[in-house]
């Protein structure tokens, strides 16, 4: 089409050249009435602003930085806390990578740390994150109590098996599960060389006082029904910089918990904080089943010079005194 | 007289084995004259029934009732005149120092706290009176000031000690110093306490391969070692660079077993997504051909 026969039929027939013109027209107007509205709108949000000025509050993120808000401008999440609380609980505390050493010189079955255990992660009496075991490694040696966790190996298999991605392994070196996700298959539980986890196959404690709290996948709290549960190395304790439960309960000194990158272990019982590879080549630490490369992080000191004579548990009952 | 010589020397020796039997916990003469700046109140007795329950019950059981914990050597019940008959400043020190297997408590409870444990278990002493207070006060003195640099050449933290008197800064001299490191959940205390020498200063050998942060900072703390509380909180903290830089990765860094999708090579993901697409598209291609042989089937039917 050349421009002859274009300027032909534009002649020939005035009413399309009409409709072009005033679609032309209709844009520049619809042009003009978004430009202008954007105008108005942030405009208003300049009053609106300006308006906030004033009242100012301070804040503490989830870092941990404290901050000043314009109050205005603070707005309710509508985000579901759980979902918040899960994706936190994924990431690890950076550039710490925590580690737990126990003293079974000095633990004499006292069971504060199972007692505090249970009391954080709403556990019955009879579930275990957190348990003193009676051992003896020979007929012809001496028995000796073991406190016995989750180990938060560095090659875990109980997460490599899940097969939905519930149970995860952080930067900062523990194991977490996220029972939201748990479909309660217990492949875990097989693959754990430590018998480390519990599964809830009745309902929970006070499940029905706590039904609907949200879901913090760095305590396990409330506990479902049909998941898995196990020891977090207080995940949310390490996140405020305090002690796990158990550590701060123990009356006589037994575990140590710190950050292997700091090369420093803090003692639960007197506060006291030492060079975490001194205390284990002082003490001949050991770890439980290397052989099988799960590279464990919890250290044991052997039951030497013991400070309390060995007295087999008479029930499981938390031991009065 | 015979038998009363011998009755005698029975009661002597039992009085020997008894002594014996309790291998001394010797207090220090100078501790045991420490005693509380504030006069007992219920409030503090409240606070410190509330730690002795927290922290002591589990060893010397509930007061008068004996239900102390069967271990050697014997905890004891603290209501007993044994511990009554002893000055504020004993209990103190052993509450603070502590003796295997009792532990310390200088780290656990503060000084207040400590002091109020004290007056938790004065009730139950009879006849005891409080010293008064007032008449100590007086005995506060000795404002410390201290400082602290690093020595790069002989690898030391200096800590330079100064006594603030009427007359001006004078350097302390024999002043016991503590170092420490802070660490995430607490203060690592370097080496044993030190004495500052005639010109005010501590020399504390500084272990080359502590970790510090990233750029090898670490947080220093000194402070006097006073148990006695008789001079002035003397502190001080500061940042130096003196550490071994650590930036060790996450652990979930580098590729495993148990790693999630995220942490697969591109490589992989594209093999594992073609085996499946070829895996589907014969099973579609045979279940396709079957129809299609049933179609011919019809078609030859008719």
């Amino acid at each position: 089409m050349d421009e002859n026969t274009v300027n032909n039929r534009d002649e020939q027939d005035p009413s399309k050249s009409s409709r072009r013109n005033f679609l032309k027209n209709i844009g520049l107007l619809g042009a003009g009435v978004a430009a202008g509205a954007g105008a108005l709108y942030s405009g208003d949000i300049f009053e609106k602003k300006k308006a906030a000025t004033g009242e100012s509050k301070v804040l503490l993120t989830q870092d941990n930085k404290l901050v000043e808000v314009d109050s205005l401008e603070l707005k309710a999440l509508a985000k579901n806390p759980t979902k918040l609380m899960l994706e936190k609980g994924r990431e690890g505390i950076e550039g710490r990578r925590w580690v737990m050493v126990i003293d079974l010189s000095k633990c004499r079955n006292a069971r504060r740390c199972i007692a505090a255990c249970q009391e954080a992660h709403q556990l019955k009496p009879e579930q275990y994150h957190l348990n003193t075991l009676q051992m003896q490694d020979s007929p012809g040696t001496a028995p000796y109590h073991m406190p016995k966790n989750c180990q938060h190996c560095d090659n875990p298999p109980c997460v490599a098996v899940c097969p939905v991605d519930a149970t995860y392994k952080r930067g900062d070196g523990i194991v977490l599960i996220d029972n939201e996700r748990c479909i309660g298959c217990r492949f875990c539980m097989a693959a754990c060389p430590y018998s480390a986890r519990i599964f809830h196959w009745t309902s929970p404690k006070d499940s029905d006082k706590h039904n609907g709290e949200a879901y913090n996948v760095e305590l396990n709290v409330p506990q479902k029904l049909g998941t898995i549960s196990k020891c977090l190395f207080s995940a949310d304790r390490c996140r405020e910089g305090k002690l796990p439960y158990c550590v701060s309960a123990c009356p006589n000194g037994v575990y140590y918990f710190g950050d292997e990158n700091e090369d420093a272990v803090t003692n639960g019982t007197t506060k006291e904080t030492v060079r975490l590879s001194k205390l284990l080549r002082d003490n001949g630490a050991y770890q439980l089943m290397p052989e099988l490369g799960t590279k464990p992080r919890v250290y044991y000191l052997p039951p030497k010079n013991r400070l309390f004579p060995f007295e087999p548990a008479t029930d499981e009952s938390p031991k009065e005194g | 007289m015979k038998k009363l010589f011998y009755i005698l020397l029975l009661v002597f020796i039992m009085l020997l084995r008894a002594e014996a039997q309790n291998p001394g916990w010797i207090v220090p003469d100078d501790q045991k004259g420490k005693i509380c700046l504030v006069k007992f109140t219920p409030d503090m007795v409240k606070q410190g029934e509330a730690l002795y329950m927290k922290n002591c019950q589990s060893c010397h059981g509930i007061p008068t009732k004996k239900n102390f914990a069967a271990i050697q050597p014997s905890p004891g019940d603290l209501s007993e005149p044994k511990a009554g008959t002893q000055k504020d400043g004993e209990l103190f020190y052993r509450i603070t120092t502590g003796k295997v297997p009792m532990p310390e408590f200088r780290n656990i409870l503060s000084e207040d706290e400590r002091w109020s444990v004290i007056s938790f278990l004065r009730t139950f002493h009879k006849g005891y009176v409080q010293p008064d207070p007032e008449k100590m006060a007086a005995s506060m003195g000795k404002r410390i000031r201290l400082s602290m640099t690093y020595d790069t050449a002989r690898k030391k933290i200096m800590v330079k000690a100064v006594e603030l008197t009427k007359e001006g800064p004078v350097a302390a001299k024999g002043a016991e110093i503590i170092v420490f490191v802070q660490r995430y959940f607490g203060n690592m205390q370097l080496a044993d306490p030190k004495p500052t020498s005639e010109s005010g200063y501590a020399g504390f050998d500084w272990p080359q391969d502590f970790p510090g942060d990233k750029t090898g900072k670490v947080i220093l703390g000194a402070r006097v070692n006073d148990p006695t509380g008789s001079m002035q909180e003397a502190i001080v903290r500061d940042t130096l660079a003196i550490g071994l830089p650590t930036n060790k990765p996450a652990l979930t860094d580098t590729r495993a077993m148990w790693s999630t999708r995220e942490k697969a090579p591109v490589w992989m993901i594209l093999t594992y997504t073609l085996a499946v697409i070829i895996v589907w598209y014969f099973i579609i291609y045979i279940i396709l051909s079957v129809l299609d042989m049933r179609k011919i089937k019809q078609v030859k039917n008719t």
